[in-house]
């Protein structure tokens, strides 16, 4: 599968990229809105790990933007404050997971679980 | 000892001279500024720099605007003592039949003090927010970095060397940054509980010592530094106006993109110097620039605001100076600029 990571921290994207890659998903990671808008232009993308926090940008707003797409590819936003209101506004805004920092491998493992049964269920184009 | 300011604005006339003597009684050496309108009590034009202003209480529009004064860090801008019979509970208020310069001069003082004393505390607090946001807040994805690399490092397979050289370096880099940010965070924090003792500073070694720190950097981006050719003495302390410079520097470093030029100059200002980094970068956008010197006891109160110009702007106000930035976007760059008082022997 192909994931994409958008995170501003840079060694975080690039750990859980190399996670993912352990998990047999080939990864791509963007720092910024408009560099993931850029890969999920030029990719096929099926899935996506997105922060809350993007330094000056907010995931959640991209969030927002993206589930504005007809077939947009499942997101798991990934945030440091495992707060409940936000949990409940990324799912409100349609992430299909939240994943709290820092997280290990199983954590990981069991969220691409829930985008292979998504994309199991609803198949992209 | 700092020169104290002192503002009689619209006193009647059985209050003036008294309030006078009494200013002169409290601190002998103050300014006295005679004020017969309100114009400036806000915008401060007039009264920049004021410690104490001192009021009739036939304006309570006036008390009202003086008494809520904020400064650009948000805190009480001066002390304020009323004289007359309303009340206020954000200013001393002295009835007329205890007008006389040596119980005014007193409460002159006090009112001083206390003023000092809110401001002093007000910073302090907000210093404590800062700390607490920025050790709970930044150091949780830097700390999660290295947990998250630990758990990935263990399931990862040994010939794999390439990931696991990554992964090691994933290690070192979220450490260096959980060591800057201590360093930084503490070093703001001592400096402002221990303020040190200013002396005379060449600032042109100051500079040399910075530019030599920031070698690697300056190599890496080909940038071509311009000094000028004499310094000037000044009255500071060593170690923070390293800091300064290289902040201020490395920042044009940072942002002025590949062949970056940086200017550093000087211009004597009033009693003082006012030094400047000028690059020809993109600069910054208009949008950011009002909270870019953002006062490091507000810094709890934005998610996006960096430290380093927070910074220049504690260390420049403890050694009794003021920074700038100006956009200078008709000619591309940005110019970011402080002072510092001349060194008098």
């Amino acid at each position: 599968m192909n994931i994409l990571v958008v995170d501003d921290h840079l060694n975080l994207a690039r750990v859980t990229a190399l996670a993912l890659r352990a998990l047999g998903c080939r990864t791509f990671m963007a720092g910024t809105t408009a560099a993931a808008t850029q890969l999920l232009r030029t990719e096929k993308i099926d899935g996506i790990f997105l922060d809350v926090n993007l330094g000056a940008e907010s995931g959640l707003e991209f969030l927002s933007q993206l589930g504005a797409q007809s077939a947009r590819p499942p997101v798991i936003m990934f945030t440091a404050q495992a707060k409940d209101e936000i949990v409940v506004e990324a799912l409100r805004r349609g992430a299909l997971g939240c994943l709290a920092k820092p997280f290990n491998i199983e954590d990981l493992s069991q969220q691409m679980s829930r985008i292979e049964q998504h994309r199991r269920e609803r198949p992209l184009g | 000892m700092r020169n104290i300011r002192i503002s009689l604005v619209q006193l009647p006339s059985s209050a003036h001279d008294i309030a006078l003597s009494a200013a002169h009684e409290a601190f002998p050496r103050a300014d006295i500024v005679e004020s017969a309108k309100m114009d400036g009590i806000v915008g401060g034009e007039t009264l920049h720099g004021l410690d104490l202003l001192v009021l009739s209480d036939a304006n309570p529009d006036l008390i009202s605007q003086a008494t809520q004064a904020v400064d650009q860090a948000g805190l009480p801008r001066w002390a304020v003592v009323i004289l007359g019979r309303d009340t206020s509970e954000l200013a001393e208020t002295v009835p007329p039949e205890e007008w006389n310069p040596w119980l005014l001069a007193r409460v002159f003082r006090s009112a001083l003090l206390q003023h000092e004393l809110l401001r002093e505390n007000f910073r302090m607090r907000g210093d404590l927010k800062t700390v607490a946001r920025r050790f709970s807040h930044d150091l949780v994805t830097p700390v999660g970095c290295i947990n998250t690399s630990a758990c990935v490092l263990k399931v990862m397979p040994a010939e794999d060397t390439q990931s696991i050289a990554a992964i090691i370096q994933n290690i070192e880099d979220s450490s260096a940054e959980i060591s800057q940010l201590i360093e930084r965070v503490s070093f703001v924090v001592r400096a402002s509980v221990d303020p040190g003792v200013p002396i005379a500073l060449d600032t042109g070694e100051v500079v040399a010592a910075v530019l030599k720190q920031l070698k690697a950097e300056i190599e890496k981006v080909g940038a071509t530094i311009i000094t000028p050719p004499v310094w000037p003495k000044v009255s500071g302390i060593s170690k923070w106006v390293n800091v300064i410079w290289w902040n201020l520097i490395s920042n044009a470093l940072k942002h002025g993109g590949t062949g970056v030029h940086v200017r550093i100059g000087w211009q004597p200002e009033g009693e003082g110097v006012l030094f400047s980094v000028t690059d020809n970068g993109t600069g910054v956008t208009p949008m950011i620039e009002p909270g870019l010197f953002r006062s490091f006891d507000q810094l709890h109160a934005t998610q996006t605001a960096g430290l380093g110009l927070s910074i220049v702007q504690r260390l420049t106000l403890l050694q009794g100076g003021r920074c700038a930035y100006k956009s200078i976007a008709e000619r591309g760059g940005a110019c970011f600029s402080f002072t510092l008082p001349s060194f008098k022997s």
